[in-house]
């Protein structure tokens, strides 16, 4: 590990080494791996350090939002502790413990964001999924494993990811009734599902989620047929970001988008473009489930603002 | 009541124990005190007889020092003539109150809207005769009622530049400290500034926390340092609250102006102007501006204005080429709305689809952010984000922190803010700044105006002849403007409204200098930042 340190790297090992790791720990790991190599001298060193390699992880990776959640909230926490050490050496120390206090907080949380969401789920219930997540996912099997409670899940195959497939799988496998549907059957089995389940690539200010294409339909769907639709997602997730519209991401994201989109399927005569996220205002949500509790989407601005200028 | 006389100590103490009240002790003593032939006397009898004998013992008491009775008259009448001077400024804005709302047929404000406080009321309760006003607060207080100084960030920053010339001139006098007493010398000026327009949320928040600024000086230092420190901490508090929030509002909210959209805006906010001018400028963005004016007062020409007479600094590239080429001209600037901003002005009753088509955003002005989530702004802000709403238009606020507040409100009838209807009536052509009258004076000639009426009408009892002239009359001022006589029309009131209220549905993203948020996180931003 000596000379050159590629974050980029680091950062894409850790999510191969743990398939259960999410992006912002990964992030914030690498960092802290990061601040265990380099030795910055300065405090001021120091910041252009992590800012620096934060805005090359940010640039690198394609899909950069949750990341951005895990860069921003280190970057603060550097921040906030760098002037309350008078001694650099046990300064830059304790940064790095934190650190990896921190990473360990943030694995345990989807343990604690199961455990809140499981009473949402009953017996008999049908609930829809969209797409593949981790939290969604835990959240499901511990209902199912330790609560004994018996529901139907329905996945949506979310193209045009097609995750969907892949959940639908790791449930089948422990033993929950799943079916997949094509996207384009949501509205048609809306009328019989009881809640909706999503996970979020971030949390935005509002308390709007930014998440796999195809939640805001969803969303729009379960309001007006009165379902409840829930999100689940760790606290780590909130990002300071407000768009406006369902498409109003920040414009770097939409070049990333497009260059990540260059993927195609074999029949679309090149005439398909495809999307991999969209934005859901927080109107559709009716709560998120957190490892804070359950927030309304209005809490979340709260709780952001609590986390950034306390 | 004192219990001076000497006979009365010993009897009261027999008596505690019936007596409860403390009309009882006064009874009590003296019932017994009287003898047979005082008896009928009754205690009002009795108390006058006592004050009798004082006075006839300090008389005696001054005789003695050499004053003659007729000059205690004389001193005695002085003093309570001393004592009718001295009426405090709240006790003379009582009366002068009472004295307007007697003459109830003169204020013709719709009943819905008559607990609000007219321009007459308002001037007539300023302590206006008072001599401590401070000359810089009598031209800011002329400045605001003459709409010269309009918007609640410009008020609330001269409100606080003249703050500064009224601290810097300010001679704590003898016997008080300055902590003390400059709250009320400055109490004094805000009750004067009241009477121009009411304060604004803004200006109620800087002098709350000036007010606390100034109790937290410490005793121990020179009047001249106290009133540095406080000169500074005003100029910080102008510096942070003000300049710094805009810059940070202004670089969130530039996010959402793109090269070729179309924005909306309302009425003038110096924010927002600093806006616009701040993406035409220096990040260069091309885009369409949708000015949507009202009456009376035309903000929305001062932005337009403000907009025109801002020119973009020649790069030095056009400067290069310009004076090679035509080198007579020199280097030209050329107003921003030239090229970067096209501006489209309309009225606020012109505002249908085909204006409202291509709306990307809407940015709003504020005056003050209520905890509910409602906008309190200028009267027809809250149409705008009605019709924009329904459209699906995301509606956006620009809202400084200071102007945060803790009230609520549900409606924009329980607290407003009355402008002179006279502004609703007179010439739309002659746009006159409204002039602030002298109510008493007034007040004065119409009733002398009245009186002679009177007179004229007994004499001559002909009603027709006295109607025709009317009749004449009514064609010359039909010259003049409509309605100019509307306050001689029985059941006729014109309402001069000057805000309204937005509900939190139709508002998107209110901008603060903590981020965008929405209308929903206002009491987070009271309760997390007020308390720091």
């Amino acid at each position: 590990m000596t000379g050159e340190f590629d974050i980029t790297k680091v950062y894409l090992k850790f999510l191969e080494d743990d398939a259960e790791m999410t992006m912002p720990i990964a992030a914030i790991e690498s960092l802290v791996d990061m601040l265990k190599v380099k030795q910055p001298s300065t405090s001021s060193e120091l910041i252009n350090l992590v800012k620096h390699n934060t805005d090359k992880l940010k640039s690198s990776i394609s899909n950069a939002i949750s990341l951005s959640a895990g860069c921003d909230l280190f970057m603060r926490f550097v921040l906030r502790n760098i002037n309350l050490y008078s001694d650099w050496e046990s300064c830059r120390k304790n940064l790095v413990e934190n650190g990896e206090l921190f990473v360990q907080r943030a694995k345990e949380s989807r343990s604690k964001v199961a455990e809140f969401g499981v009473p949402f789920i009953k017996d008999d219930d049908t609930i829809l999924v969209h797409s593949y997540s981790r939290v969604v996912h835990q959240l499901l099997i511990k209902a199912k494993k330790e609560k004994m409670i018996r529901f139907r899940v329905i996945v949506t195959e979310s193209r045009p990811s097609e995750k969907g497939y892949h959940m639908a799988q790791v449930l089948r496998d422990s033993d929950i009734p799943t079916e997949v549907i094509v996207d384009n059957a949501v509205g048609y089995v809306i009328h019989k599902v009881d809640k909706i389940l999503v996970g979020a690539e971030g949390v935005a200010e509002s308390g709007g989620i930014i998440n796999h294409i195809g939640s805001y339909q969803i969303g729009c769907l379960a309001k007006t047929n009165n379902k409840p639709f829930y999100v689940v997602t760790e606290s780590h997730k909130f990002v300071r970001l407000f768009p406006l519209a369902p498409n109003d991401l920040p414009t770097q994201m939409h070049q990333l988008l497009q260059n990540a989109n260059s993927m195609s399927f074999s029949n679309d005569h090149g005439l398909l473009t495809t999307q991999q996220i969209d934005f859901t205002p927080h109107e559709y949500i009716t709560a998120l489930i957190t490892d804070l509790g359950v927030l309304t989407p209005s809490a979340v601005s709260e709780e952001l603002i609590k986390i950034w200028y306390d | 009541m004192s219990e001076k006389p000497v006979e009365g100590k010993p009897v009261e103490s027999k008596s505690t124990d019936s007596s409860v009240k403390p009309d009882a002790k006064d009874k009590t003593p003296s019932k017994s005190v009287e003898t047979s032939e005082e008896k009928k006397l009754s205690n009002k009898e009795l108390k006058e007889l006592k004050k009798k004998e004082k006075a006839a013992k300090r008389a005696a008491q001054k005789e003695a020092n050499g004053i003659s009775p007729e000059q205690q008259e004389k001193l005695a009448e002085q003093k309570r003539e001393k004592k009718q001077q001295q009426t405090t400024n709240s006790n003379l804005k009582k009366q002068l109150i009472q004295t307007v709302i007697k003459d109830d047929s003169k204020k013709k404000v719709p009943t819905l809207f008559s607990h609000l406080e007219t321009r007459e009321q308002r001037n007539a309760a300023s302590p206006s005769i008072s001599h401590i006003v401070h000359p810089a607060i009598l031209s800011l207080a002329l400045k605001i009622s003459s709409y010269k100084i309009v918007g609640s960030i410009p008020r609330l920053r001269s409100m606080l530049e003249v703050f500064k010339i009224i601290i810097e001139g300010y001679i704590t006098p003898s016997n008080t400290t300055l902590q003390r007493h400059l709250t009320g010398h400055l109490s004094h000026q805000i009750e004067y500034l009241k009477s121009a327009r009411p304060l604004s949320v803004s200006m109620g928040n800087a002098i709350r926390w000036l007010k606390q600024e100034i109790s937290h000086i410490s005793l121990d230092l020179s009047d001249i340092e106290a009133k540095q420190i406080l000169c500074e901490k005003i100029d910080d508090f102008i510096r942070e609250k003000i300049d710094l929030s805009d810059r940070v509002i202004i670089e969130t909210a530039s996010k959402h102006i793109n090269n070729g959209s179309t924005i909306l805006t309302f009425g003038h906010s110096q924010v927002l102007e600093n806006l616009f001018k701040y993406c035409a400028l220096e990040q260069d963005k091309h885009f369409n501006l949708i000015i949507v004016d009202s009456r009376p007062l035309f903000e929305g020409k001062t932005l337009f204005n403000n907009l025109i007479e801002t020119e973009t600094s020649p790069n030095v590239d056009d400067l290069a080429s310009e004076t090679s080429s035509v080198s007579s001209r020199g280097p030209k600037s050329k107003p921003i709305t030239q090229d970067h901003i096209k501006i489209h002005y309309v009225l606020i009753n012109s505002l249908s689809s085909t204006i409202l088509e291509d709306v990307d955003c809407v940015f709003l002005g504020a005056h003050a952010m209520l905890s509910n989530g409602r906008l309190y702004s200028r009267v027809g802000t809250g149409l705008i984000a009605m019709m924009c709403h329904a459209r699906n238009i995301p509606v956006l606020t620009c809202c400084e922190s200071v102007k945060f507040s803790d009230k609520v409100q549900l409606d924009s009838v329980t607290n407003n803010e009355l402008a002179d209807p006279e502004d609703l009536v007179s010439n739309i052509n002659s746009k006159q700044p409204p002039k602030k009258k002298a109510f008493a004076l007034e007040q004065f000639i119409k009733q002398i105006e009245h009186e002679k009426k009177n007179e004229e009408k007994s004499p001559k009892g002909k009603n027709n002849v006295n109607n025709k002239n009317k009749s004449k009359k009514d064609e010359d001022d039909k010259d003049k403007a409509p309605l100019s006589n509307w306050k001689d029309i029985p059941n006729l009131n014109i309402l001069n409204i000057m805000y309204d209220l937005t509900p939190p549905e139709y508002i998107k993203k209110v901008i603060t200098e903590l981020g965008g948020l929405p209308p929903s996180s206002v009491p987070v931003i009271l309760r997390e930042y007020r308390s720091t």
